[in-house]
């Protein structure tokens, strides 16, 4: 039964964790009634619609959580990720997430006097992926270079199924730039790397997202990055899921 | 992040701005009043996520005192310590900068209470007690 110590959550560029104090990640299907005369009098129903919210609950952070949360307001849809429970305490590849691009629905900024200023989000699921539930690539990492992450075991990906590929990149300094891909292979040495889904170049703090329909039965999955510019680094978080 | 011993020196270092007090960073085994003191404070831990650089509310006490007894000029040394207005204000001294040099992200003097008579018995000093709640990380 683990304690809520230190889960991560990004919102777009922005790496909420320390501002934030509570997140709850919502999902339900509507149920329809399927019930016929043959069902001996009981109610039948089967599972309609997902759909899928999360609450985030922050100190307004004038640097952090109020710009990540007032920059989307107007109809912005942004990516979201929970590391829900970190390894140790510390976010690691393979760890569960939960990833949803949401819509910014609501926030609420109360004030009380004498209060921690506050500013909670309300997002909706926006995309045809809804709620995803997958594995840390790579935990919020600074680099200057190109390299790869570490290996996670998501498992094959069926012909029912897609590939979801999701970064963050929480900090750019100098010129640097990201170009991240999704890679699976069918051994964790990643001797010979199938490239699954390819992002484009991001510049600034932000996010990225992308899929792939393409059955494999490699079970292994990392990240594979290609750093460009000449000065500065650049901190990013990535996950991926099959569902 | 921030130790103990930093936030307490900001408060000390706030509380030093009011011409006449004398501040002690620690419990002393004897003072010379008008004097305030900064108790070791209470701590809630994991106000938000992260464990390394999770945010922290520290509820400082600081003792206030004026005379060894009370005296009429203690009462009224007292009230002006108290007095948010006054010149030797403590809540104007110590929300000055709610940053406390940069050791804190905020703080709020949240109340004022005159000592009872049997805290000045095992005090042996008249005065009063601030409670201020510091967040820090």
């Amino acid at each position: 039964m683990p304690i809520l110590r230190d889960c991560a959550i990004y919102y777009g560029g922005y790496d909420l964790t320390s501002a934030a104090n509570e997140i709850s990640i919502d999902s339900s299907f509507a149920t329809l009634p399927v019930t016929t005369f043959a069902d001996s009098g009981n109610v039948k129903n089967i599972a309609g619609l997902e759909d899928a919210t999360v609450n985030v609950m922050t100190f307004l952070e004038p640097a952090i959580s109020e710009p990540a949360i007032t920059a989307n307001r107007g109809g912005t849809i942004e990516l979201l990720t929970a590391c829900a429970f970190p390894t140790g305490g510390t976010v690691t590849a393979g760890d569960r997430v939960y990833a949803i691009r949401g819509l910014l629905k609501s926030f609420k900024d109360p004030m009380k006097v004498g209060d921690v200023a506050r500013i909670d989000a309300n997002l909706e699921a926006a995309q045809p992926e809804g709620l995803l539930m997958g594995m840390v690539l790579s935990p919020s990492t600074a680099v200057s270079a190109s390299g790869s992450g570490t290996s996670v075991s998501l498992g094959a990906q069926s012909a029912t199924q897609t590939a979801y590929f999701g970064i963050h990149v929480l900090s750019v300094s100098g010129n640097r730039t990201i170009t991240a891909k999704l890679q699976s292979a069918s051994s964790s040495g990643f001797g010979s790397p199938n490239d699954r889904v390819t992002l484009g170049s991001i510049s600034a703090i932000g996010s990225g997202f992308g899929s792939s329909t393409t059955t494999t039965t490699d079970a292994n999955w990392r990240i594979s990055y290609t750093i460009g510019g000449s000065s500065g680094s650049l901190t990013f978080a990535a996950f991926a899921a099959i569902q | 992040m921030s130790t103990v011993a930093q936030i307490r020196t900001g408060l000390v270092t706030a509380l030093s701005t009011i011409s006449g007090l004398n501040t002690y960073a620690a419990e002393p085994g004897q003072v010379t009043p008008p004097a305030a003191v900064v108790i070791t404070p209470s701590i809630e831990y994991h106000r938000s996520f992260n464990s390394t650089t999770a945010l922290k509310a520290y509820t400082f006490r600081i003792y206030v005192l004026v005379a060894q007894g009370l005296l009429d000029e203690a009462a009224h040394t007292l009230d002006t310590f108290a007095d948010p207005g006054s010149s030797t204000s403590v809540r104007a001294a110590i929300e000055t900068d709610p940053t406390l040099g940069g050791v804190a992200e905020s703080l709020i003097v949240e109340s004022f209470r005159p000592l009872n008579s049997e805290e000045v018995a095992s005090l042996q000093y008249w005065g009063g007690e601030f409670s201020v709640t510091v967040y820090a990380r």
